[in-house]
């Protein structure tokens, strides 16, 4: 039989639809090549039982003609999406003991129909990076060149996807962590618009910027999971309570008469492809707008501010007394230290001592916000923009992959790595990534455009 | 300014801490990147201009008032080692 | 009536501001849909994200909304058609999140009063600063192991309501009569139950004090925890002459808070100044705003039980009762449920009378609430009737009514068992004082002879022969015939 790996999400649906193959077959052969690639170390969690045990239930609904969108698809879930009866860390030292008795919304929504749970793949400890190099249980590799990181935080999401460990694998972004894995790793992704899919269950990094969404090989792979991701949910006070488009029937490849606006801002360094994708979507009938995002610079200090407050006091949580690791101590407070002196690593302890600056009396108003003042410009920016544009079309990352040894020493600059995705996700707008490395900025509930359009440029070779 | 007491300070707040070493040079590049935030970010541009703490700005979604979780006191308390008769413990808290 | 403390350089005067907890009755939690009930198997009333779980949010129970907001109509305060929530952060052990979500910036409820009135009738309106609905922490046990405290999440996430009052308060009294207003309000509306014994209602009082005529207000000493109406007052005499004390030594207050020891009777240091807590507060990224429609409060507000005040204004205008009958009577529901089914139809003077002297009188003594009164309304009522048709005397009401309390029965069936009908035949009364003269003929003489004040003396007898069942008017007229 053929690598069952090397098909596409889409394909892997169409041979299981034919009886070509049943997803235990497909299941293990990804398992199979989960076992050879693990010095990638993508995963921090491989479950093959339960996901023999999942592929084998999928296989019996399909035969009873009962199969679901995603059906018998063995998919890897981000280790910061809780499943149930499953370890789940955040990368962390503090929960690498903690299994939780409840599984994400999302996660929940991708069994239903029909998903198999292959494993937990690698992030940056609670996504706080953007290498995959903060993580409790080490880096994960590039595939593409291991001496390189795979980005992050969704590293290990990103890398499973392009070394063809999965079909496809959540993700979750706060100020580029699903594009910029994506592009580091070759591979197509969104991060969806804010309150889309559901952060119920999902450790929370930044609340107010966290926003999950879905890593795969090609746009429409991406568009199958996202449908099945999103969804109103009750339990998480941000969800969008509005009906999800069915994305994978939006694209059809024309984009005839779009005007695509090219933020000038943005082009300050292009990938390799990037006068052929302008070239390419003009012979394909759209308009090029060059329109300006003003405030694009000050998107570094609102994420800077934004993030670690919020985080100092999302991570409030993890005191060893509910679940997670405990270091005892003489007294209460003695017990906190402890437990998160040696639970948390020292990026995380960083940030979350900076974090309280920005919530004292003194940062509140000094820099906090303000942050939240310099939000509210560069959503209104986008605003501004798709009034003359339908959408938005970008290189995703200004840089190419660091090595594992530049990104340890802390060499490169992370403050320029998001500068292309931060203001989106601060905007809290959709945005979808192909892997020659562009992506396509719709405005808020447009993931069906963003998609249309990326996938046209997914065709450019 | 930053400087370590205030570092020391803030790690506290979130019970953490540094060594003096580390709140030196941690006070160091705080101080630094405030001073970045403070050329690049605080403007006259934000007089006037309405806070976003989040681009959820719509009213809050409400529930229904009836009981549709809890009763599973062992699940609660599965994910500690720390529990006695059905309590988590901790050491003593002392007034 | 003012509260002055004298001192040896000056008369000092009392500033009392009180922050009052109240824990609001809902089915489910504020923020989650797992029990408020009180009390159940430790933990057991809680859900995943009560106990703060990874990856957990929290949703807005509608009703702990509503209740706050119906609080506030009670209050007579402002109702804010854009509130929001925020947190509050700081690390405990009953503390799941590590912040208690809050509403600093933008509470629900606004600026409001409250109208006391003293008992010596003097009335006073004491401001409310603002309401603010949050979530309360678990509860901590210290006395079951030597090193560890034991934590029990059942009362993280039941809604509270915070009360801020203003600093309006000039003495102990008042702050017995706004705590006890508050109770009544909140109980009238049904958002708390107002049990300060069992914490469902818990008071924070901020004193200070300051020489009679100043302005200024000096440092403020905020006592935590206080858990009933008397020790509210207790500390807030305590601390007043605490302080009195400093600044007569010509010493100096120091701003902190402290704890109220009821068995010492002391106030002592908890936390002071320079250790001040730095909350963070910051809007929860979890909760968008609370953005009500005029239309929506409106109809709460339609929906509103009758408050305390305008029931009292209803039982002057419709029972013709006095300022002060008029409070205590409608200050709680069952006061004023039982009051009016008495006086529905009566004589409402007797009514009031007879409620709030024997009915009170005799609860008093048995420790018993007014719920639990062995003598039911309609029952105290047909006591009453009973009277109004003469067919007891009052002296024997009185009786009965003892009797009602020790057995429960209804007031006529005691007073058929026990022969109590007032005798009202003439003839019979009549034949009593006839045996009372005959018997007594130096007496008669006297009488006759101008010592009138003997005509109680006859009576006395009269209702002795009678067991005091002779109807009082009738045996007057007929015995100062006879004499005659
Ligand atoms: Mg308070
Ligand atoms: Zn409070």
């Amino acid at each position: 039989m053929t690598d069952l790996t090397k098909l596409t999400l889409t394909e892997a649906l169409s041979g299981l639809e034919k009886k070509e193959f049943t997803s235990v077959e497909l299941t293990q052969s990804y398992l199979d090549k989960m076992k050879e690639l693990r010095r990638l170390n993508a995963f921090i969690t491989e479950t093959p039982e339960i996901a023999l045990q999942m592929a084998a239930e999928s296989d019996k609904r399909r035969a009873e003609g009962k199969a679901g969108k995603l059906e018998g698809i063995p998919m890897a879930v981000k280790d910061l999406y809780c499943t149930k009866g499953v370890l789940t860390t955040g990368a962390s030292k503090i929960l690498s003991n903690f299994v939780p008795p409840y599984s994400a919304t999302t996660c929940a929504h991708l069994w239903k129909e029909g998903a198999v749970l292959l494993g937990k793949t690698n992030t940056d400890e609670f996504a706080m990076g953007s290498s995959t190099i903060t993580s409790y249980y080490g880096v994960t590799h590039n595939p593409h060149d291991e001496t390189r990181v795979p980005g992050g935080s969704s590293g290990g999401s990103a890398a499973a996807v392009a070394a063809h460990l999965c079909a496809a694998a959540t993700a979750t972004e706060t100020g580029g962590s699903i594009r910029q894995p994506a592009a580091f790793c070759k591979t197509a992704g969104i991060k969806p618009t804010y309150g889309r899919c559901s952060r119920f269950g999902i450790l929370a990094y930044s609340s107010s910027l966290d926003h999950p969404g879905v890593i795969a090989r090609t746009i429409e792979d991406v568009a199958k999971v996202l449908e099945v991701m999103a969804g109103h949910d009750e339990f998480d006070s941000t969800s969008l309570n509005m009906p999800v488009p069915e994305f994978s029937k939006m694209l059809d490849k024309n984009i005839k008469g779009m005007k695509i606006g090219i933020p000038k801002e943005y082009t300050e360094m292009v990938p390799e492809i990037w006068d052929r994708a302008l070239a390419f979507v003009k012979e394909q009938g759209a308009e090029l707008v060059e329109i300006s995002l003003p405030h694009t610079e000050q998107a570094a200090s609102v994420y800077y501010i934004t993030t670690m407050a919020e985080a100092s006091s999302n991570l409030a949580r993890y005191d060893g007394v509910r679940f997670g690791t405990r270091v005892d101590g003489k007294s209460l407070d003695e017990m906190y230290m402890e437990t998160r002196m040696d639970g948390f690593g020292a990026e995380v302890r960083r940030r979350l001592i900076l974090g309280t600056y920005f919530l004292s009396a003194k940062g509140y108003f000094e820099y906090f916000v303000p942050a939240q003042k310099m939000r509210r410009l560069i959503a209104e920016d986008f605003d501004k923009a798709f009034e003359k544009v339908d959408v938005l079309m970008a290189p995703t990352v200004p840089i190419e992959p660091f090595t594992i040894e530049e990104a340890k020493c802390g060499a490169c600059a992370t403050k320029i790595n998001d500068t292309y995705s931060m203001p989106s996700a601060l905007a809290g707008i959709p945005a979808a990534c192909v892997p020659s490395g562009l992506q396509v900025i719709a405005p808020r509930y447009e993931e069906g455009l963003a998609l249309k359009v990326a996938q046209v440029l997914e065709m450019c070779k | 300014m930053i400087d370590k007491t205030i570092i020391h300070e803030m790690a506290n707040w979130v019970r953490l801490r540094l060594t003096p070493e580390e709140e030196e040079s941690m006070a160091k590049e705080f101080s630094e990147t405030l001073k970045w935030i403070n050329d690049e970010m605080i403007t006259k541009e934000l007089e006037g201009v309405k806070p976003m703490p989040s681009v959820i700005e719509g009213t809050i979604p409400s529930f229904e008032d009836k009981v549709t979780d809890g009763n599973y006191p062992e699940t609660v308390t599965s994910c500690s080692e720390h529990t006695v008769d059905g309590f988590f413990t901790v050491p003593k808290m002392v007034e | 009536m003012s509260y002055i403390l004298k001192g040896k350089t000056n008369n000092w005067e009392i500033v009392v501001g009180l922050e009052v907890h109240c824990q609001i009755i809902s089915n489910a939690k504020v923020f989650s849909g797992s029990s408020a009930k009180f009390g159940g198997v430790p933990n057991s009333h809680v859900s995943f994200i009560d106990a703060a779980f990874p990856g957990m949010l929290p949703h807005l129970n509608k009703e702990c909304l509503y209740q706050s907001i119906r609080t506030g109509m009670g209050l007579n305060s402002k109702i804010n058609l854009y509130s929001r929530f925020d947190r509050k952060n700081y690390f405990y052990g009953d503390l799941p999140q590590g912040y208690q979500i809050t509403q600093l910036f933008y509470p629900i409820v606004g600026e409001g009063y409250i109208d006391i009135t003293l008992e010596d009738g003097t009335k006073k309106r004491l401001r409310v600063e603002r309401l603010h609905l949050e979530q309360d922490a678990g509860k901590s046990i210290h006395d079951r192991a030597p090193h560890l405290s034991f934590v029990d999440l059942n009362r993280s996430g039941v809604g509270l309501m915070e009360i801020v009052g203003m600093p309006d308060i000039s003495s102990p009294e008042e702050a017995g009569a706004y705590l006890r207003k508050l109770r009544s309000i909140v109980r009238a509306l049904g958002t708390c139950d107002g049990n300060m014994d069992e914490g469902s209602m818990r008071c924070d009082a901020n004193v200070s004090i300051r020489p009679v005529g100043d302005k200024n207000l000096r440092n403020r000493v905020e006592i935590k925890n206080l858990n009933s109406v008397k020790f509210v007052m207790q500390a807030i005499e305590l601390e007043a002459h605490r302080q009195l004390a400093i600044y007569e030594e010509g010493g100096h207050v120091t701003q902190e808070t402290r704890l109220f020891d009821s068995i010492k009777m002391e106030t002592r240091t908890m936390r002071s100044k320079e250790n001040a807590l730095d909350y963070r507060y910051f809007p929860d990224p979890d909760l968008p705003p609370v953005l009500l429609t005029q239309e929506e409060v409106d109809e709460i507000r339609r929906t509103l039980p009758e408050l305390p005040e305008d029931r009292k204004n209803r039982f002057i205008k419709e029972y013709h009762l006095n300022e002060y009958d008029a409070d205590i009577l409608s200050g709680d529901n069952k006061t004023a449920e039982y009051f009016e089914t008495v006086a529905k139809g009566r004589d409402t003077d007797k009514a009031a009378h007879w409620v709030m002297g024997d009915l009170f009188g005799a609860l008093n003594k048995l420790g018993k609430s007014i719920e639990q009164s062995p003598v039911s309304p309609s029952n105290l009522g047909k006591l009453l009737d009973l009277m109004a048709k003469d067919v007891i005397s009052g002296k024997i009401a009185k009786e009965v009514f003892e009797l009602m309390l020790e057995t429960g029965k209804d007031a006529d069936i005691i007073v058929e068992e026990k022969g109590l009908k007032q005798i009202t035949d003439t003839s019979e009364i009549e034949g009593m004082i006839d045996t009372i003269i005959a018997e007594n003929p130096e007496t008669v003489s006297e009488y006759k002879a101008g010592k009138t004040k003997l005509l109680g003396w006859f009576v006395g007898q009269a209702m002795k022969a009678s067991k005091g069942k002779a109807n009082p008017g009738l045996l007057n007229q007929l015995l100062t015939k006879k004499l005659g």
